[in-house]
């Protein structure tokens, strides 16, 4: 196949929101190629969610899409319903937050993971049995026969999450759309159902695109990740050298906000103000009401997602602060908290 | 989710329960209705006496053995005509809660389903619906289509259909905004697999409620009905009509008649209530 798998360009989803429309994704473009890895991170509100509703056209009623949004080249808002549900069954595959919530909580884990297969696929019950049966030692769980015959409240939220993984990857979709999976878990839990994700892709060659506000973990296991603020991208970069070098002030508050292993400090550096809403969004730069380095011209228009040294990146000031950005963040914000 | 799978663990646990570890009204509950059943289906069969004999020489004839609740003002036997008459009584708002059921079932999940317009307006005719009493409505049947059995049948079950139909689809509409509806969208599901395999079965209990409360509102507006003479007429020997034929002897101290058929109804009511509690309405109540 020639271009990228999934093709998102200058989406917009507007929501009915206390009776107006309101933006909650602003011109979003991103790209997905077969096989890889991307992240999707930022805030709460930033929209990173939305984006996944969207790409699986599961936004609530009354919701106003625009922009292009492509799978395989094929247009996602114009798919007839029945291209809709291959799309959706056999494509994609989505991985939710809450796994206890995204099961039927009356249906058993078999006919949770046989129906698709059953319904969807035509397989005869007894090949899906044996086929989830093997599908669930390879998410790691270790007495299939057992769990399949319980119900999802017996099961822990890792095992559910492995559950629901093991019925993504029953189907074997080409992208695998992950919303915050591990964010209802406990912490060693959430390493290992990533690892598993991690393991199918690389296995299977299966695209992920990853929804997190965990930068750490959106750069252990995606090779490129785009920064997401109000719901506009403000960087995207490979996420090694997103770490390393970041171009955009934000992504390079948000680095400095995290602990680190390997220096000790009395307190964690904070980013002043609170994330805003697409909606509350100003018409410039939506980070300049938070930004140490704001210049008047950061506030006049919205800058645009530009490339710059091996990313894209939306802030004016990016080439001058290249470099100051990193290491001085720290002194900067940390004195903006003093005050 | 918790509460999303209290009513369904609790159901099949109702399910396993033996009957001795019920409550005794639940048994109680039981035992009428099973008798209210047996009348139904074999009512006219096992009767001891022919329920419209009439004998003058034997008019309000105390309890015996040959008559077990006695005789009313025409010398007919109370009990048999009491084990005939449950047919009629017990059938006719079964229909119309079958009737209502089935159609407000379908009508509240796909306006929950569909939304936008088509719900906006299907609720609005759901509540001009609404705004007529059962009985009036019933009433006003008669009169445009006559006594008899069918018309205030018909009127009760078109009343009752937006009882059954708001309910259903405030379930409905809170099940679908749940995730594993999205979940199960964004697994290729189409829309009427989920709805009759998942969201369907999962607002069962309440949809049992409600079609449980509109049996006894439909029997006692039936029972009004034939009451007021409006529906079926003397000789049936529907409860109703009992109640009715019977008011006069109330005077002269021959209650039974009267009395005897509208313990009937209660009882029914009451039972019908007892159980639609036990396995549908109060999950805590099954808990125990």
């Amino acid at each position: 196949m020639s271009g990228p798998l999934l093709r998102v360009e200058d989406l917009v989803v507007r929501l009915p929101i206390e009776g107006r429309m309101g933006t909650v994704v602003d011109r979003v473009s991103i790209e997905v190629a077969a096989g890889e890895t991307v992240a999707l991170v930022g805030e709460s509100g930033a929209g990173k969610s939305m984006i996944g509703r969207a790409i699986g056209r599961l936004l609530p009623p009354g919701a106003e899409v625009d922009g292009t949004l492509e799978f395989g080249g094929m247009e996602v808002a114009a798919m007839d319903r029945r291209a809709l549900r291959r799309y959706r069954g056999e494509e994609v595959g989505f991985v939710f937050q809450d796994p206890r919530a995204s099961i039927n909580p009356v249906r058993r884990i078999d006919d949770f993971l046989i129906e698709a297969l059953v319904t969807n696929r035509g397989r005869a019950r007894g090949d899906a049995r044996r086929e989830v049966s093997e599908l669930l030692v390879e998410v790691g769980i270790g007495d299939p026969e057992r769990r399949l015959r319980q119900y999802p409240h017996e099961l822990s939220g890792g095992l559910l999450q492995r559950v629901m993984i093991a019925s993504v990857l029953a189907m074997r979709p080409q992208l695998i759309i992950a919303d915050e999976p591990t964010t209802a878990l406990d912490v060693t839990t959430q390493s290992e159902v990533m690892a598993i994700l991690a393991e199918m892709q690389q296995r299977l060659g299966i695209a992920i695109l990853l929804i997190t506000h965990d930068l750490e973990l959106a750069a252990a296991v995606c090779r490129r990740t785009a920064v997401l603020y109000a719901g506009t991208l403000v960087e995207e970069r490979a996420s090694a050298r997103l770490e390393a070098d970041p171009l955009h002030p934000y992504s390079a508050a948000l680095l400095t906000s995290r602990p680190s292993l390997a220096s000790a400090s009395e307190r964690l550096s904070v980013i002043r103000g609170r994330p805003l809403s697409a909606l509350e969004a100003p018409p410039g730069c939506p980070f300049a009401g938070r930004c140490s380095y704001v210049k008047p011209i950061c506030e006049e228009s919205r800058p645009t997602l530009r490339p710059l040294a091996d990313g894209r990146v939306a802030c004016v000031r990016a080439e001058e602060l290249r470099g100051a950005v990193w290491p001085l963040a720290e002194v900067e914000l940390q004195g903006a908290e003093g005050g | 989710m918790e509460s999303a799978s209290i009513p369904v663990s609790s159901r099949t646990a109702g399910a396993r329960q033996s009957l001795g570890n019920l409550r005794w009204p639940v048994r109680v509950a039981l035992v009428v209705l099973a008798l209210a059943a047996i009348a139904t289906a074999f009512g006219p069969l096992p009767v001891p006496q022919d329920p419209n004999h009439v004998s003058l020489s034997g008019v309000f004839e105390s309890p015996s053995g040959s008559h077990l609740l006695g005789t009313d003002a025409s010398g007919r036997d109370i009990f048999s005509r009491l084990l005939v008459g449950a047919r009629s009584t017990l059938l006719a708002p079964l229909a119309i809660c079958l009737v209502a059921t089935v159609f407000g079932g379908l009508i509240g999940i796909s306006m929950a389903w569909r939304g936008g317009i088509a719900d906006t307006a299907a609720s609005a005719g759901l509540d001009v619906v609404f705004a007529f009493p059962g009985l009036l409505a019933a009433i006003l049947a008669v009169a445009l289509f006559g006594k008899g059995l069918v018309a205030p049948s018909v009127a009760l079950a078109i009343v009752y259909l937006p009882y059954i139909g708001r309910v259903v689809r405030a379930a409905a509409l809170r099940e679908r905004n749940l995730p594993y509806i999205a979940a199960l969208t964004v697994q290729g599901f189409s829309g009427r697999r989920i709805l009759s395999r998942h969201l369907g079965p999962n607002i069962a209990p309440v949809l049992i409620a409600q079609a449980v409360i509109t049996f006894s509102y439909a029997m006692v507006d039936l029972a009004a009905i034939n009451f007021l003479g409006l529906g079926l007429q003397p000789p049936s020997s529907d409860w109703g009509v009992m109640v009715a034929s019977g008011q006069s002897a109330i005077l002269g101290g021959h209650s039974m008649e009267s009395l005897s058929a509208a313990f009937c109804i209660v009882a029914v009511i009451v039972s019908v209530n007892v159980l639609g509690e036990q396995f549908s309405g109060r999950p805590e109540a099954r808990a125990a």
